[in-house]
Formats: structure tokens, sequence, C-alpha cells
């Protein structure tokens, strides 16, 4: 905590990811307006007092939208690295702790994920399994899937030589009870990194999704959907496309800036 | 000295009178498909298709350059140089030009190829989707070479309208070219039009040279490029540089005022009759089987968002067919006693309650990517929510819509197309009861309209059958109350033919009023 606080640039990306997730939680109530709420009398105009951020090719009102729009975007975000550690980490453990074919089993099928580039991975899924918000969180699962495999496959399988272990087994100790008591605490360091830098991962990912119409459905927003629409008219009304995305630029950074910092400190043989 | 400047001058201008001679001058054309389909006007489907076959083909007799106006008096002749309709309405006499060439040396166009051209048509083994239109024909009659009378079956004013007109399938095809290339026909069409083919890039552009034979004059310019800018993005960029003198519009709310104000020397293009934009509500699925719901539905709808949000673009409509079309309803002509077409949410909600639905419902529907579609759904679903009823929206691709809907997988079908401007084309593709999707003869009602609510296919029948003009309008703006007294389905507001040209570039030789893409470039010159 010492560590975290001492450097600014890692209290700033905790901050801006804190800020996030709260405007993301109480967007409902700091929302100025409707954000389906249409309106063609005031489309397409830029910022301005009544719409700070100006307005879309229907009228809506761009700030709100992107308030609101960080619910779907951050929530995506989140559970689906989530989601993808919680069959990952067990997938990789038990093939590294338990090596044989049950490794190669595992290995080979999280290379073939892996064989894939992630955001092809995604879309393949989100399109097998038609457009919606829960399709999109488990596209995005199944993209970071093999990396929490591979991870804990090769930490495990380090940890697995450490005469402590072979202690726990001579002391009667089951598989199960030896993954969750001695590997998994003793894992947890690199993988709570590789998940907030996943975090940024899946916001981007997300974005992609929904920019290519497989994410959250219209009406309701997400900042990958407002690039789409934005680029319609993207000369004539900038708008909705440039702040969507500089949303996802300061969301990534920020989980991005956390991510580093968490690295520096539980990893100290990397030198930065 | 003033001498000497004159002298330079003249000689200035005559350098640059005579490079200007000696370049090529090109027209660019961008249009929204991804693709070209066919340039075989059995196959064309599109603007994208149809911009380029009206550059290469011929009809008989046409609407006026630029116009769609189907009225007999007002029609002009292009291979046919005079026709007669007999005072049964049974046959048609054509009297072609003389001398008409087709493309690449393939001969004069004779009567034979008309022949060959309508038995082609509805011939099913070619597989032409208009096959339809030439379905009454009972004969053919080849007099002589330059003479050619068409049977019907049944008595039908408006034959030439449905099956003869510029877009519909009704271009003249040259008997040796189809037989002689075959499949190859498609990507490479011979036609006796003011501009032939030289070259297709798939997915780039399709690329045409100046006709010098061609019956009216050869064309002014020397090239003509159909580029597909599928992009709307993309499409509007390449406009406001200049790299391309005409575009295909979008629909998108907004869009045309914004590329105005971008680039002032555009012309807009604006072609009407315009095209049909249905909201249709399946009668088959709860709770849309219950009259009250959809009167609900009908009542929430305000046409005029739909002229805030395009503008000029759009009109209002007053029945099922367009204004403009032939038969059309006019605003006088809408019933004053509880119409459901107009807008009145406080009764829209009493409807909802009535049938028990006090606090709305919900429903799942899918929709293709398509601008034209999307827009109407998100504005329709924004008026809905306003009376309690959220639609869940899912937009799925283009292609697998069209199909989707087809096999009548959906609740509410918002629909987009292009017809003959007649109120009788309208109807029969959407409301007769053969043309319910899921059956054989399927067309496009996808309301079940005629097996569900009520069925108008007598009435249809009669007014199509019907010899008399003013009984004959009566009889389909009758039909068209029928119908939608049981609100089988929202017309929408109808878009204008959509495209834009550079003032500065581009002069087309006529005001474009046509809509979907068939008007030609055969007079058009660089600026």
């Amino acid at each position: 905590m010492k560590y975290l606080m001492a450097n600014k640039l890692t209290a700033v990306g905790a901050a801006l990811c804190v800020l996030l997730i709260a405007v993301a939680a109480l967007s409902p109530w700091i929302a100025p307006q409707d954000p389906l709420e249409q309106s063609f009398l005031t489309a397409n105009q830029g910022p301005s007092e009544d719409h700070w951020l100006g307005t879309d090719a229907f009228g809506r009102d761009v700030l709100s939208r992107v308030l609101i729009g960080s619910r779907v975007s951050l929530s995506i975000g989140i559970i689906a690295p989530l989601l993808s550690a919680l069959f990952g980490v067990w997938a990789g453990m038990i093939a590294g702790y338990l090596g044989g074919w049950t490794d190669r089993l595992l290995s080979r099928f999280s290379d073939l994920l892996m064989s894939f580039p992630s955001l092809l991975l995604g879309v393949m899924v989100a399109a097998a399994l038609g457009p919606s918000f829960e399709s999109a969180v488990i596209a995005i699962a199944v993209a970071l899937f093999p990396r929490f495999v591979r991870l804990s496959r090769s930490a495990t399988q380090v940890l697995k030589r450490e005469p402590f272990i072979d202690a726990s087994i001579a002391s009667g100790r089951g598989t199960v009870s030896i993954m969750l008591k001695h590997v998994l605490p003793n894992i947890a360091g690199p993988l709570v990194v590789a998940l907030s830098l996943w975090i940024a991962t899946a916001i981007r990912l997300e974005a992609a999704l929904s920019f290519l119409g497989l994410g959250a459905q219209p009406p309701t927003p997400s900042w990958g959907n407002m690039i789409r629409d934005g680029m319609t008219d993207l000369v004539g009304d900038p708008w909705p496309a440039a702040f969507a995305g500089a949303a996802i630029t300061l969301a990534v950074l920020a989980f991005n800036m956390v991510g580093d910092a968490l690295r520096d400190m539980l990893d100290p043989e990397i030198d930065t | 000295m003033r001498r000497f400047r004159s002298i330079c001058g003249a000689m200035l201008a005559m350098l640059l009178s005579a490079g200007a001679a000696d370049a090529q001058s090109t027209i660019k054309v961008g249009v929204s498909q991804r693709d070209l389909g066919a340039m075989d006007p059995a196959f064309g489907i599109g603007n994208g298709d149809e911009f380029p076959i009206r550059q290469v083909f011929n009809v008989l007799v046409g609407p006026k350059d630029g116009t769609t106006n189907l009225k007999l008096e007002d029609l002009q002749g292009e291979l046919a140089e005079r026709w007669e309709m007999a005072p049964d309405a049974r046959s048609f006499t054509f009297h072609l030009r003389k001398g008409v060439q087709w493309h690449r040396g393939y001969g004069e166009v004779t009567a034979a190829d008309v022949a060959f051209t309508i038995q082609r048509m509805q011939d099913p083994k070619t597989g032409t989707a208009y096959g339809s239109n030439f379905r009454d024909i009972t004969a053919v009659e080849v007099t002589d070479p330059y003479t050619v009378t068409i049977r019907l079956a049944t008595p039908n004013p408006f034959f030439y309208a449905f099956a003869l007109a510029p877009r519909f399938g009704g271009y003249i095809q040259s008997k040796k070219a189809v037989e002689e290339l075959g499949d190859k026909f498609r990507h490479n069409p011979v036609g006796t039009g003011a501009f032939e083919f030289v070259s297709y890039e798939p997915k780039q552009k399709v690329t045409f040279r100046a006709f010098d034979k061609y019956w009216d004059g050869k064309p002014k310019v020397d090239t003509l490029e159909v580029l597909f800018l599928p992009e709307t993005a993309a499409r509007t960029l390449a406009f406001v540089k200049g790299d391309v003198d005409m575009i295909e519009g979008a629909t998108v709310p907004g869009w045309q005022a914004s590329v105005v104000k971008q680039k002032p020397d555009t012309v807009l293009d604006l072609g009407r009759p315009g095209a049909i934009w249905g909201f249709h509500l399946n009668m088959t699925r709860k709770p849309l089987d219950d009259i009250r719901v959809r009167k609900a539905i009908a009542h929430a709808i305000d046409q005029r968002v739909w002229t805030a949000a395009f503008g000029d673009f759009v009109s209002p409509i007053y029945g099922i067919a367009p204004q403009g079309y032939y038969g059309a309803m006019t605003k006088d002509d809408v019933p004053k006693d509880d119409w459901p077409f107009v807008y009145d949410p406080a009764k829209s909600k009493a409807l909802l309650a009535e049938a028990g639905f006090p606090n709305g419902f919900q429903i799942e529907l899918f929709v293709t990517e398509r601008e034209e579609y999307k827009s109407n759904v998100l504005i329709i679903q924004e008026l809905l929510r306003k009376v309690g009823i959220q639609i869940n929206m899912r937009v799925v691709e283009h292609t697998s819509y069209h199909n989707d809907i087809r096999r009548d997988l959906n609740s509410m079908i918002m629909y987009s197309s292009g017809q003959p401007p007649l109120t009788q084309a309208v109807l029969n593709a959407f409301y007769k009861s053969s043309a319910i999707v899921g059956k054989p003869t399927r067309n496009m009602n996808f309301s079940h309209y005629g097996d569900i609510a009520g069925n108008s296919d007598a009435l249809m029948e009669q007014a199509n059958q019907e010899v008399d003009d003013l009984k004959r309008i009566a009889m389909l703006k009758q039909v068209q109350i029928e119908i939608l007294r049981h609100v089988p389905a929202i017309p929408l507001p109808s878009p204008a033919g959509s495209w834009m040209h550079n003032g500065k570039t581009l002069e087309i030789g006529f005001p474009v009023k046509a809509y979907m893409g068939t008007f030609t470039m055969a007079k058009a010159s660089r600026l």
C-alpha cells in the first residue's frame, strides 16, 4: 500500500478507476438527461450549455449516453475477466499440478484458443451466440480464458517443486485442499496483476465488439456502439464518437496504470 | 502592349480549351451497395444494380427522363417509337425504332429480341425475381421485325407499368448476346443504352464507356464509373472531398443537411414518388393478435417525428401507398371516424389498459443493421416506450434478416422497398393472402392479413381489372381503408430516392426526380 501511494501515477490511476466505477454505479442518478430521449430539433449539435458534450443524430444527449454507457462498458470489462479467471485459473492449476495427460489435454485446448487473436475469438463466440450483453461477457471471457490457464499453469508448475507442497502431500492433504490452501494463495500475485491488466483489455474488446454490433443492443448506449453510430456522420457531427472514444481511452489508461503498478509491487524481479 | 496581352490571352484560352477537349471526361458515381449483384436485368436488385443496368439497357416505353411518372400520356418512347393499347386493355402493340444497335456489334434490335426477353422473363428456369410481372401474358406475336403485340389473359391497363417499366425487369435483352454469353451475361451485359460495359472489379467499381452508336446520340462524357462505397462515412467523405461527382444518400437523421453544410454546391436529387417504409405487425403473435393492441401501437406513432428527423427527404403518408402512387390516398381521403393512424398517446394507453396491459408490455424483435431499417425502428422504439411498450431489439446482418422475416420468424417487421408506383402493386406485395410469408406463393405479407383479421383479395382483384379510371381509383382507396382499419401494419412516411451530385462538376441534363437510381447519364456533362 505504501508503494502504491508513493507512486503518483499509480495514485492517479487508482483514483480514476474508483471514479469510473462510482460514475458507472451512480450514472442513472447523475446523468443530466434521459439517454434515450430523442429530439430531432436539437440533433447533431456540438457542446452547448444544454448539452455539455453535444447531441447525436437522434438528438440524444451525448453526456448522458457516455455516463450510462460506462455501465455496459465497465461491467462487461470487469465481469468478463473475473468469469474467465474463475474457470481459467482452476484449469491452469489442475493442469500444472496434475501434469500428465490432463495437462496435455488442457494445454493443447488453451493453445488452440490462443492461436486465434482474442478479438477474432470474441467475434466468433459473440456471433455464434447472437448479439447481446450476456454473449459479449461470454465472448470476452472465452477470449481471455487461455491466458489465465497459461499463467496459472506455469506458476503452479514452479510451485509444485517446493518442499512444502511435498510436505503437505506427505501429511495426507487432499489435492483440492492443497490447491486451495497452498497453490492459489501463492500464485495470486501474478494473477491479480494479470487480472487488472486484462480488465483494460476486456474494455477494449467490449468496445470493439459493440463497434461491430455484437455487444449491447440499441437503444442501450455503450461506448463502442456510440462510436459505431457516430461513424456515419463523423465529419459533420464528430462529438458522440469523439467523447465515447475519449472515455474508452481514459478507462483503459486507468486500469493499465493500476495493473503496471501492481506488477511492480508484487513482482520484484522485474526492474522498472 | 494591349494587343500583345490580348493575343496572349487568346492563345492561353485556345490552349486551355484544347486541353479540355483532349482530356477524357469521366463521371464517378458512388453507390451504397457492397458489391455488384448482377447487371442482367433479370437479376438486378437494389439501387447499386439498377443504376448500372439503367445505363446499359433500354425499355420499350418509359417515363420521361429523370421521372418515375408512368401516366400513359406522359410516357416517352425508348426502343419503341409508338405504341397502342387495345380498348379492352388486353393487348398492347409496340412499333420499334429502326436501326437501334446492340453494343459490341450484336446487330440491330428487332421484335424477336422483345419476344425473347418476355419468354426469358416468364420462364421459371430463368429464375428471375420479376417473373410474376409477366405471368399474365398469354402470347407475344411478332408481326414483322419492327412490330410486336403482347396479349394478356385478363384486362390490365397497367400491364406496362408492372412489366415493362425501368427497374422491374422490363429492360429489353439481346437474344444473341444472352444465348452466347450464358451465365457471363450477369457481369458482362450487352444492351442498347447510352453506355456500354467495359470492366468490372469486384467490390471496387464498374466502368462504362460512351456508346457511339446510341440511338439518341452519343453521350457527352467518355467514361462512367460506378464505385461501391458501402460505408456511409467513406462515401460521404469521397463526395465532400470531390473524389466522386454523385453519391447515393444515406438514411440517417440529419445526414443530408450535414452534407449540404459541408459542401454548399451539393444538389439534392430527391426522387419521387418515394419508396415504401412499413412497420408490419405479425398478427399471429401475442399480443399483436389483439386489434386493441395494434390500434394502441398506431396511436402511439407520430408521423411528424419523421419530418423532424429527415426533413424534405420524407413525405407524409395517408394510406398504404405513398403519395404520388396511382390510387394513393390523400389527406382528404382519410376517414374522420375512429381512424387508428392519428397520434394520440392517451388513447393508446387507454387501449392498452383495455387489452389487459395497463403497464404496457415487452416484445422482442430483430432488425437488420441497414440504416434505413435501424433508424426507423429506433424512432418507433422510442415512441412506443412513451406509452409503455418496450421493444427489445436485436440487430442482425442484412441477408439473414431477409431470410428470417420470410420464414415468419419476426414479431414486428420493418420493411423498406421499392414497388412500381401503383397502389395495386403495393397491395399485391404486402396484403394479398397469397403473399403471406411461409406460403409457396409468398411475397411480403408479413402481417398475415388475408388469413387473419380480414381479407380483401376479391376487392383487390376487382380493382386490378376495372377499366374505368375513376372507378378504379375509388376502389383502390376503398381497399386501403378496409385493410388499414384492421391495422396489420403502420405505414410510415415515404422516403424519396436519395441521391446528390456536385453542382460544380456535374450537369445531369434534367432534374432527377426518378426513384431508385432509374435515371440515365445519357445527357450528362462535366462542368
